[in-house]
């Protein structure tokens, strides 16, 4: 058999694999961040919970094992991965921002409020958050180092920023729901 | 520039695959040995982008040697390592394929 068609099916694997690679170097890995409580017919609105946070590779999916602070905040850096923010920044946006002061009310009748992120615990939840996605990596048999994906970037001062260097999708419970109805709609 | 290190017992079989490797503009790192493959990962800098091993062996403890590869990769300052394809020219089970997926390497058969 001529050798490019036996060691067809390998090259075709390589190629595709150089592409991930590509692909995880140039945009970080891809992660489904799922909002559930979410009202059916609207965009993405304040009052929905952040509810999990899923890696994406090579078909499969592995959770971020994140508590519901910490996926507050992997969501919210998510949404405002352009520019890296400072610990304080981080803060005082979290404190107005709509998602974030009315996380999850869409579930419960009572005035129960959502959690708040504090300066001093910020680098904390950083260091946690760069935990969870070493545990996920591993488990995905990916070698990324966390701090490139939730990375740590200086300034002329010694202020410190901080991005999540990453491809994000949002998902909400429902369009799930939805998707799945639709295929099994398809394949009946 | 992708840099593949390859692990293959098979000679002939590994200049045929590098040779097609090469013209992809590959740079290639034969070893024989698995554990000649960890010795390697943990000196290569920079580091390998890619690692294909030949799994055309059966008597071999394919995934105790895919999880030494991947121990020997424990360097915090890499941005992101290397993927993994596991290659054969024999048909392997599919519960051992999904075993190999499952340990992030892909699977690819020489038809």
């Amino acid at each position: 058999m001529h050798l490019k068609n036996r060691f067809g099916r390998v090259l075709e694997t390589v190629d595709l694999l150089a592409a991930e690679l590509r692909s995880l170097r140039s945009q970080g890995p891809c992660f489904m961040i799922l909002h559930r409580f979410h009202n059916p017919g609207s965009d993405c609105t304040p009052g929905e919970e952040a509810a999990a946070v899923l890696l994406h590779h090579h078909g499969r999916e592995y959770r971020v094992p994140l508590p519901p602070t910490r996926l507050l905040l992997f969501d919210f850096l998510a949404r405002r991965s352009r520019i890296p923010l400072s610990g304080s920044q981080i803060v005082t946006a979290m404190s107005v921002d709509p998602f974030a002061m009315r996380h999850g009310l869409n579930a419960t009748s009572s005035a129960q409020a959502p959690p708040k992120i504090q300066r001093s615990c910020l680098k904390i939840y950083v260091q946690r958050i760069r935990l969870a996605l070493k545990q996920c990596f591993d488990e995905a048999g990916l070698k990324i180092n966390p701090h490139d994906v939730l990375a740590s970037q200086t300034t002329v001062s010694n202020r410190i920023g901080y991005r999540l260097i990453a491809t994000c999708e949002w998902i909400h419970e429902d369009t799930i729901d939805r998707v799945y109805y639709l295929r099994l709609k398809s394949d009946a | 520039m992708i840099k593949l290190l390859l692990i293959d017992a098979d000679l002939v079989h590994a200049r045929e695959l590098s040779a097609l490797l090469a013209h992809r503009g590959i740079v290639i790192q034969h070893v024989l040995k698995c554990t000649d493959g960890a010795a390697a990962l943990r000196q290569s800098l920079p580091q390998h982008d890619l690692v294909v091993v030949d799994l055309s062996e059966r008597s071999h403890p394919w995934l105790t040697f895919l999880r030494k590869l991947r121990q020997a990769l424990r360097n915090p300052t890499a941005g992101c390592g290397p993927l993994f394809l596991c290659i054969s020219g024999l048909q392997w089970s599919v519960d051992f394929q999904i075993l190999i997926e499952r340990s992030g390497a892909r699977y690819a058969f020489e038809e």
